[in-house]
């Protein structure tokens, strides 16, 4: 880090904090979650982000630990969710692009809650774009040809929910 | 490869990944430029993602947030500097972000709390025309109270070579727990994990593939991205795979792999990376619950959670 730590963390937060924030609000429906997600990532990198030398990694590992600690908090709630045995889906719905013209963002991540869970992240992260395919893979701790067919499938179950609202 | 492959290969990807060079993504761009039909889906496809991309860009931080921020990771650092947070496990990797979640929400320093150093009071001896400012007690009616001397006197156990003791026999016990690795494990979210892969394991859930083979079961998983099953402690590797499915459990894909030793037994694998703090913990790990035991253990990326009903004694025939 350097010596003015002051200078380093308003050009952090300004470069990512809005990133983080969609990201966090894509995950939490939730305005104030967000808010805390967003700012605990940073108070975590204050507080260990010496210890991060490679400035480049510097986005992704601010966008895992706010997944990371995002998901601390869901599992205390006690989810458990069963995938479907099978996960192959049917060919995608034929949209027309100019359903989104109806939506805004808060409508666009209630549309994203309709797809499942384990599509849903991957999806989030492909369309905010903040992340390639090998980080997002290495976020998500799967191999990166699962990503891709988990980003098909749950394009397939986006539309599907942005058909039947 | 048949259309519907194409198409899902094809709607993974971003407008700005569309490489040529990348020799999958030339192909699939070639095969592209030579379907009509496909080129027109293509684009529609293409059409969509900016459009539903945008939208979530719409997606804007509330006013102040970043203000709040950058005040509270003053204070994080700050803090730090005055009290160093050590790291459980003392070096942090640059690739590694997973010491990050040893950090609870609900201790984020709050722009409207008061730090704790700012509530202690400076100590300032007292002077003597202070000490006879100062107002004497009284009671309700105005008189004063009567000075008694046991009313000042600490109670016993607030005596301060008693607290130090009673600290000294409570650092003992956390270190001598440490040492001795007690085989209850105390994180949070791997007690959670215990009980919801008990429920899990009573629930009987149906089998996603029933098949004896165990390669034919890895290969199953593999394909749906899920840990596959290696390296069985010597008793278990000889019990019988009935099958397997997958669940999910905190964002990743949890493997269950049944098999039968008079009754059945389900071992669920999950990544290491669930369970950071897991692989430093005493092997195996042994946990009771309701009329269910769990024998936890780790090797190399996987930990494996075998879980059957029965007591200890039972679980442990099997070690």
């Amino acid at each position: 880090m350097s010596e003015n730590p002051d200078i380093d963390f308003r050009q952090l937060v300004a470069d990512y904090y809005q990133p983080l924030y969609r990201f966090a609000y894509s995950l939490s429906k939730n305005e104030d979650e967000a808010c805390d997600l967003t700012q605990q990532t940073f108070v975590v990198y204050a507080e260990k982000g010496d210890s991060l030398r490679d400035a480049s990694k510097v986005k992704s590992w601010l966008f895992t630990t706010l997944y990371r600690e995002f998901l601390r908090i869901r599992r205390r709630g006690a989810n458990v969710t069963y995938q479907e045995p099978e996960i192959i889906e049917a060919e995608a719905p034929q949209v027309d692009p100019g359903i989104t013209s109806k939506l805004d963002g808060r409508s666009a991540v209630a549309a994203l809650e309709k797809v499942d869970e384990a599509y849903r992240e991957p999806l989030i992260l492909f369309y905010l774009k903040d992340l390639s395919y090998k980080e997002i893979a290495k976020m998500l701790d799967i191999p990166i040809g699962t990503v891709m067919s988990r980003l098909s499938r749950g394009k397939v179950q986006l539309k599907k929910a942005l058909l039947s609202s | 490869m048949d259309i519907n492959k194409i198409k899902e290969r094809l709607a993974a990807l971003r407008p700005e990944d569309l490489d040529p060079e990348d020799p999958e993504i030339g192909e699939l761009l070639m095969l592209v430029e030579e379907d009509l039909e496909l080129a027109e889906w293509f684009a529609q496809e293409q059409v969509f993602d900016q459009n539903f991309a945008a939208k979530l860009q719409e997606i804007t931080p509330p006013a102040g947030l970043d203000e709040r921020i950058l005040e509270a990771m003053k204070q994080a650092q700050s803090a730090t500097d005055t009290a160093p947070v050590p790291t459980s496990t003392g070096e942090q990797a640059e690739d590694a972000p997973a010491l990050p979640i040893n950090v609870p929400v609900a201790q984020e320093p709050k722009l409207e709390e008061t730090p704790d150093d700012e509530k202690i009071t400076e100590f300032k001896p007292e002077t003597t025309e202070e000490a006879a400012a100062q107002e004497i007690p009284t009671n309700e009616g105005g008189a004063p109270c009567p000075f008694n001397p046991d009313a000042t006197k600490r109670r016993w156990w607030q005596n301060p070579s008693f607290i130090s003791a009673a600290a000294a026999v409570v650092l003992m016990l956390v270190v001598g727990i440490m040492m001795f690795d007690s085989p209850e494990l105390q994180a949070e979210d791997l007690d959670q994990f215990y009980q919801d892969i008990s429920q899990h394991h009573a629930s009987n859930q149906p089998l996603s593939l029933e098949s004896t083979d165990l390669s034919a079961i890895n290969e199953y998983l593999s394909q749906k991205g899920a840990p596959t099953c290696h390296n069985l402690p010597e008793n278990i590797d000889p019990l019988p795979e009935v099958g397997c499915t997958i669940m999910q459990w905190g964002g990743q894909i949890v493997s269950v792999v049944r098999m039968q030793n008079h009754e059945q037994v389900d071992v669920y694998i999950v990544r290491s990376g669930l369970f950071p703090d897991f692989s430093s913990k005493p092997q195996p790990q042994t946990v009771t619950l309701e009329q269910m035991v769990v024998l936890a253990w780790s090797d190399g990326d996987m930990i494996y959670f075998l879980v059957r009903s029965g007591d200890l004694e039972e679980l442990e025939s099997l070690l």
